[in-house]
């Protein structure tokens, strides 16, 4: 269920709004990121806001990150996993920055960086009733999340601890006890087979381009250091489970309704057939970097 | 000796949804370049009201966790190179929820005597120095802020965010708080500082 005032983008393409830049600027960065992006706002969805990304033009092919982000977006819908939801948005005189961009709704009142998170839960002087109450749903969280990466070979999840936040919205009876949140991940632009020729990050992981059949391979997925030691098995089994059943209509539906000014033909047919493939080789490398035991 | 300097505000940030909600600054970070290394200090708000009992224990250590942070952008950068600016904007990216970077000042620099070469006590006197300095214009802005009636006229219901006022006095506190500059490194010690180790 969507929490109230969060519009269903799952079911939208494009947004047709005028969005506008927020006056709370919370969560941006003071100088251009790697892809760059800003806050934003617009009458309709009342007091709420949305970042929008990228501002950096995108740079060849097989590095369209907006169309990516709405893809992952998508599919984490389907499958249960917390990825806040994404619509792709035309941004009108964009001068020399991207025009096709999409907005990410930022989903909690609170939300507090993995790095904040992971020191919280392991200083053993932390307050029983915060341990708990992260503790609540961050394995059954964590366990979606990594199935959906290894689903989508995301790159980006390893040591960037601002890719993942736990957040909450205030409980109404102001105790811990009656607070619960939940772990998001985002940032999927270096997924489905990006090509970070920039930094030369695929080169460092050493995958290979999916249009060089790069998604056949059972790689050990970059995941937040310590996070993998508390999944729930349970939850992780039945996630992949859902990707292993995952309806191919499906996947025609959400890579292929993607414009092309988004994502050119050839690389939406490149992403749709690894989908489609890599339903069947998540579990593999979900298992090559499982530790021994972990919670279950 | 010249000391040259920059500031980065750390902000919280009480609803991250709004569009209006308005940051309050919570720490300021100072990191200073000499002949003899880098330093970085730290001065953050002792008390904080009004937050809910989570967000208060995510801040019940703010210093640690902003040391933390900047440990760690300090061991991703460069070997030997503890340049300010990689730091500071590290330390930013960061930190880009409920805690944020709200603004990374331009460099500043101030030439001081001292009696020996990279005096660690005169250093660190200097640095407590600057960093009320800027402590004092953090507040000084924010009060200048909260006198514009359309912003002032935005926020929310003070049971569920703070008022201007309750943010200026929140941030009046500053001045009590201690600050003290983590050891003067040197670009070799750089490499000794490393992420927290899994228990």
């Amino acid at each position: 269920m969507r929490p109230m005032g969060v519009p269903n983008w799952r079911a939208e393409l494009k947004s047709a709004l005028s969005w506008r830049r927020s006056d709370n600027r919370a969560g941006e960065i003071t100088r251009s990121g790697e892809a760059g992006g800003y806050m934003m706002t617009c009458d309709e969805i009342g007091d709420r806001r949305a970042y929008m990304k990228p501002t950096k033009v995108e740079r060849g092919p097989f590095t369209a990150r907006a169309a990516r982000e709405k893809i992952v977006a998508d599919l984490a819908h389907d499958i249960g996993a917390n990825v806040p939801p994404v619509v792709l948005w035309e941004r009108p005189n964009a001068g020399e920055e991207e025009t096709f961009c999409c907005l990410s709704m930022v989903m909690c009142e609170h939300q507090r960086a993995w790095s904040e998170v992971k020191t919280l839960i392991m200083d053993p002087s932390c307050d029983r009733q915060v341990h708990e109450a992260i503790m609540a749903t961050l394995p059954r969280d964590a366990a979606a999340g990594l199935a959906l990466d290894a689903w989508v070979m995301q790159a980006d999840h390893d040591n960037h601890d601002a890719n993942m936040f736990f957040g909450w919205d205030a409980s109404p009876s102001d105790e811990i006890a009656g607070i619960r949140g939940h772990l998001f991940f985002l940032d999927y632009s270096f997924s489905l087979g990006h090509r970070w020729c920039e930094k030369g990050h695929r080169r460092v992981l050493g995958w290979k381009p999916w249009d060089q059949d790069g998604w056949k391979a059972t790689v050990k997925i970059p995941f937040p250091p310590y996070l993998d030691r508390y999944l729930l098995r349970d939850h992780l089994e039945s996630t992949l489970q859902k990707i292993e059943a995952f309806p191919e209509e499906t996947l025609n539906e959400v890579v292929l309704r993607i414009p092309d000014e988004y994502m050119s033909a050839s690389e939406k047919q490149m992403i749709l057939r690894g989908l489609v493939e890599r339903r069947q080789i998540a579990r593999e490398g979900v298992k090559s970097q499982l530790p021994q035991g972990g919670r279950t | 000796m010249k000391l040259r300097y920059r500031c980065a505000v750390v902000s919280y940030c009480p609803d991250m949804r709004s569009a209006t909600a308005r940051s309050l600054p919570v720490a300021i970070l100072l990191v200073g370049r000499a002949s003899g290394g880098t330093g970085v200090a730290v001065a953050a708000a002792r008390h904080l009201r009004g937050l809910d009992p989570l967000s208060a224990a995510f801040m019940k250590n703010l210093v640690e966790m902003i040391k933390g942070h900047v440990n760690d952008a300090i061991s991703r950068g460069e070997p030997g190179g503890l340049d300010m600016d990689t730091v500071l904007h590290s330390f930013e990216e960061s930190l880009r929820n409920s805690l944020h970077v709200s603004e990374i000042s331009e460099e500043e620099s101030r030439t001081v005597e001292l009696s020996q070469p990279s005096s660690s006590p005169e250093l660190e006197q200097i640095v407590r120095a600057v960093m009320r300095e800027a402590v004092d214009a953090a507040i000084a802005a924010l009060m200048e802020a909260s006198k514009e009636p359309d912003r002032a006229a935005r926020q929310p219901t003070p049971n569920t965010r703070e008022t201007s006022e309750q943010a200026a006095r929140m941030a009046l506190e500053f001045p009590d708080t201690t600050s003290w500059p983590l050891p003067w490194l040197t670009a070799n010690d750089s490499q000794r500082l490393s992420r927290p180790s899994a228990p």
